[in-house]
């Protein structure tokens, strides 16, 4: 990291901070409902409420049938959670969720109060929170336990740790039916270092990373999805005449060549001259 | 590094006070400030995990630093922030910040306003993530070379050639950001605009190993093959900027018209190696062998700069009873940086463009039930330079094996879901199809790579049929399940799916004090034995050898969090995967482009089994108002085979056999209303029965004063 822009960051963001809360001045409380008081009952989400980016919003802009609960109060005629629509009638307005009609979460009618607080954050249950460190992907946890799982193997990508979160890769309110890029360009857009463009090509890293790599974790190095040799196996044959003893045909193949291909074909992802992928 | 971090804490500390004690007047409902500050003091000590001075078994994701320079033991001061400011009438301010130390950090900042929106971010880690390749290089594993191998063809595996130097391998990532984003209330409530700069800096190096060409070495003929496998100091010096500008515009909701575009730079300043460097290795030297003028300028895991533009246009329109979108997206990835042996030649032109695009649409067409369709197109063109004669070149052998000149996709499909009004519950009833079309070259000299002589093709098209079932039997009870089957009409690849069985299970029961249970299954099972080799000559086919895969995937689950007590909130949590991987190990009398007839022969079936298993407990118990005690212990344990083969189990790697074992207890208690005092213990102990060396266990302790406002 720049030390000096690090620095000078920190100052920067206490600056802003100062500035910022001392130009905050005099509040504005939204009064729900046209002025009929609903924070008379709902004290506690009331306080999140105001401190939320919706504190200016009516309450009845999200939750429907609140006149009729103002006019007789009781849990019958408690007002709707807000549903997927009702929160689109803002936030369609925004390129990343324009599609959620689309997204695997939308068709499995998940609302999005489900991950979303709707007067502040929502926080994960504590079985999840226990696992990781960023509150996104505390969330995703919380339903994706298989995913979850994959987090505790040998080999996984540092989520739990904190250096990247669920969503830095997965956008939850789209889906892959309105993606618009390549398959490959998910991972490059990270790993740029192996994207090329390489003159001596790799076909499945051209096609898909998904093809060697299980992205959440595996018990193989490297987050492979199976171990060398069995990995590269599938579709390389062996040939003799540099791999087996005295380079006789048919001749025994030692464990020395067997264990990591990658140890000599150490361009696996492409190549700026040597065919064989070595170098 | 350090006494500027330390500064920039204290500064801004020293900042943030005087801001808290006068905003947290302000009333609770009516927004104002509110947050968390806690600085903390970490120590730490290692005992084992492969080699002490490099790559450390705890270091490898969650790699800690001492203050004092040590990374196996020593103490560190980092504070975590959690800020938020509102003024009760949508402006909100918050600033986050996690620190584990300077190898691990993470800041957030955030300004919103109903017109405007700007945030920032960074994250700093540290990844020795080439530790295991390094402690189990050639030389320094069992069965890692075999002084068998003696002649010039294949004599480079007797032995391999450490020229690292005992360098340490660790590489720092930082991820930083910043965007401002327009809201519709600026904009007419017709249009958001956002302007956003992304970028990392990538520092530090890593291993690499390489083979050379038989005829890259020269001098001292029976010498020649032993300096032909090396491993190397590779060091890395990578950022990457990228900025990007999003519109939608949407007028009187008629719809939703989309623009993304970025440009993203991508450069790396490492010192690019050519072969050329082993002609100075004592080894090298002592031996007499030499590197030829034109062979050292040969380049080692050339990595080249590169830039990517992206367009992308989306269209959506929601209707009462129908959706639906589409969209076009093109991104063309050029070569800034080119070696000298791809310039000599007039290879200067490196260019991957990919253009996608999509279309949705569905509609409800009785209340309960909707029914909806997509196509997806895609392509991806090679249009780098080729050929170049004198390094890429189809007419010449070994220029060329198969270059991949298009990928285009074709994915289509259509699903019916029923959705009783009313209910939560659903039915989902689906078909795809992908249907993929490689183009491709193949080397056309004399000899060849002959497309019978690999097991990749033009066309795959596979076809799947899914269920997705979500039921609610009772309160607070979910119950799903999406099982499919895929099949080809034909495979392109030895990964394609022949056939293939998937399913997905899982249920749920949440009560309404907070419990919750769930449990999962997970089975995948794909099969794939519809491609073969030919044998025979170059153009006469006798026999086939047919490859044949199966890959079966497990993975089951449960968990259970509940309050045992109003006073103990207790989690345990339970999972098992079995990844079951075999393949047939195929061999050749030579390679696949040579002229002579070729012999394949299938030797064995490789025996992939590996199940892993991962248990979690935690607790938190309220002793009294002011104390809270927490405990927790996890356990993940892989075991198994990898390959099956003979010759590998006179190596270390025909197994996988590890367990890591973490516990941790912990103690919060409130000195007052607002401070918190905070202390937890977590002993870590890993025990690798295949890599011994990476064995070892960490003791960490943390303690932190928390306060709130």
């Amino acid at each position: 990291m720049n030390k000096t822009s690090g620095f000078a960051r920190g100052v920067i963001a206490s600056c802003l901070f100062v500035v910022l809360a001392a130009a905050g001045g005099e509040t504005v409380r939204a009064e729900p409902n046209g002025g009929a008081s609903c924070l008379s009952c709902h004290d506690a989400a009331a306080a999140a409420h105001a401190k939320g980016k919706h504190a200016a919003l009516d309450c009845a802009k999200c939750h429907s049938g609140t006149e009729a609960h103002l006019a007789n109060p009781g849990p019958e005629t408690r007002p709707a959670k807000p549903d997927a629509a009702a929160c689109q009638t803002c936030h369609i307005k925004d390129a990343r969720r324009m599609n959620w009609a689309f997204s695997d979460h939308g068709k499995a009618g998940l609302v999005c109060a489900e991950c979303h607080g709707n007067h502040a954050p929502k926080t994960a249950r504590i079985d999840a929170a226990a696992k990781f460190k960023d509150p996104a992907s505390k969330l995703c946890a919380s339903c994706h336990k298989e995913v979850l799982a994959r987090f505790s193997m040998p080999s996984h990508h540092p989520v739990k740790e904190g250096a990247l979160s669920c969503v830095s890769c997965h956008d939850p309110h789209a889906g892959k039916q309105a993606a618009l890029a390549a398959k490959t360009e998910q991972c490059t857009k990270c790993h740029q270092s192996v994207r090329g463009p390489h003159t001596m090509e790799h076909p499945p890293v051209s096609e898909d990373c998904t093809i060697c790599h299980n992205p959440h974790g595996s018990p193989n190095r490297k987050l492979l999805t199976a171990a060398q040799p069995a990995l590269c196996l599938q579709c390389h044959s062996l040939a003799d005449n540099r791999h087996a003893v005295g380079a006789a045909a048919n001749g025994r193949v030692s464990g020395a060549v067997l264990r990591n291909c990658t140890a000599c074909h150490g361009g696996i992802h492409g190549s700026a001259f040597d065919q064989h992928l070595r170098y | 590094m350090r006494a500027k971090s330390l500064l920039s804490l204290c500064v801004s500390l020293a900042m943030l006070f005087p801001t808290i004690a006068s905003a947290a007047e302000a009333s609770q409902k009516s927004g104002g400030l509110s947050g968390t500050v806690t600085p903390k003091l970490t120590m730490f000590d290692y005992t084992g995990g492969g080699d002490f001075t490099r790559a450390h078994f705890l270091q490898r994701y969650d790699y800690q630093k001492s203050w004092f320079g040590d990374n196996i033991s020593g103490a560190y001061m980092d504070l975590d922030l959690d800020l938020a400011y509102s003024n009760g009438a949508g402006t909100s301010l918050s600033v986050e910040r996690r620190g584990d130390g300077l190898t691990n950090q993470a800041g957030l900042a955030r300004f919103d306003t109903d017109k405007v929106g700007i945030a920032g971010y960074y994250n700093h880690h540290r990844t020795v993530a080439v530790g295991i390749d390094y402690i189990t290089r050639p030389n320094n594993a069992p069965g890692g070379t075999d002084a068998a191998y003696t002649v010039a063809a294949d004599g480079y595996v007797a032995r391999f050639n450490d020229d690292t130097n005992g360098s340490f391998f660790r590489i720092d990532r930082t991820n930083y950001g910043a965007g401002v984003k327009l809201k519709p209330a600026l904009l007419g409530d017709m249009a958001s605009l956002s302007f956003n700069h992304d970028g990392y800096r990538r520092v530090g190096n890593t291993y690499a190993t390489w083979v050379a060409g038989g005829s890259d070495f020269g001098g001292t003929a029976a010498t020649v093959p032993l300096q032909r496998w090396r491993g190397y100091d590779k060091p890395v010096n990578e950022t990457m900027d990228r900025g990007s500008i999003g519109l939608v515009f949407s007028p009187k909701d008629l719809f939703q018209l989309a623009y993304d575009g970025s440009f993203e730079k991508f450069v790396s300043r490492a010192e690019n190696r050519t072969i050329s460097y082993a002609a100075s290795m004592p080894g090298v030297v002592a031996a007499g062998n030499t590197v030829s003028a034109a062979n050292g300028l040969k380049p080692l895991h050339f990595i080249p700069d590169s830039t990517q533009t992206s367009h992308a246009v989306r269209l959506s329109k929601t209707f009462a009873k129908a959706a639906l979108a589409a969209g076009y997206g093109l991104s063309v990835l050029r070569q800034d940086s080119f070696t000298y042996k791809q310039t000599s030649v007039y290879y200067n032109e490196g260019k991957i463009a990919s253009q996608n695009l999509f279309v949705n649409g569905k509609v409800r067409v009785v209340p309960s039930v909707e029914a909806e369709a997509y196509l997806k197109y895609g392509n991806r063109r090679n249009d780098s330079t080729f050929p170049a004669v004198g390094l890429l070149d189809a007419a010449v052998l070994e220029q060329l094996d198969m270059r991949l000149n298009t990928l285009k996709t074709v994915e289509y499909g259509v699903a019916a879901t029923l959705r009783p009004s009313g209910s939560k519950s659903s039915l989902v009833a689906g078909w795809k199809r992908l249907a993929k079309k490689r183009g491709f070259t193949l080397n056309r000299s004399a000899a060849g790579a002959k497309s019978e002589r690999m097991l990749y093709e033009t066309d795959s098209n596979t076809n799947e049929a899914y269920l997705k079932g979500t039921a609610h039997p009772a309160d607070g009870v979910t119950v799903r399940l999406t099982p499919s089957y895929e099949w080809a009409d034909k495979v392109g690849s030895p990964v394609d799916a022949r056939k293939a069985v998937n399913l997905k299970a899982d249920a749920s029961y949440a009560t309404t004090e907070g419990s919750l249970l769930s449990v999962y299954y997970g089975y995948k099972d794909k099969r794939n034995a519809a491609l073969d080799y030919a044998n025979g000559t170059t153009t006469a086919q006798t026999f086939n050898v047919g490859q044949s895969l199966r890959s079966v995937l497990h993975s089951a689950g449960a968990s259970l969090s509940a309050a045992l007590s109003p006073k103990v909130n207790s989690t345990v949590s339970a999972d098992w995967s079995q990844s079951d991987f075999q393949t047939d190990y195929i061999t050749s009398n030579r390679r696949r482009y040579e002229a002579a007839a070729i012999v394949f022969t299938p030797l064995e079936r490789t025996n992939t089994l590996v199940d892993t298993y991962s248990v979690a407990l935690a607790s938190d118990w309220q002793t009294t108002e002011a104390l809270k005690l927490s405990g927790g212990y996890s356990l993940s344990r892989s075991k198994g085979h990898v390959a099956g083969f003979s010759e590998l189990s006179t190596t270390v790697d025909g197994g996988i056999d590890n367990v890591l074992h973490s516990a941790s207890v912990g103690a919060e208690y409130a000195l007052t209303k607002a401070l918190n005092l905070g202390a937890q213990y977590v002993f870590d102990h890993y025990k690798d029965k295949q890599y011994a060396a990476l064995s070892g266990s960490g003791h960490t302790i943390t303690t932190a004063l928390a306060y709130r406002f």
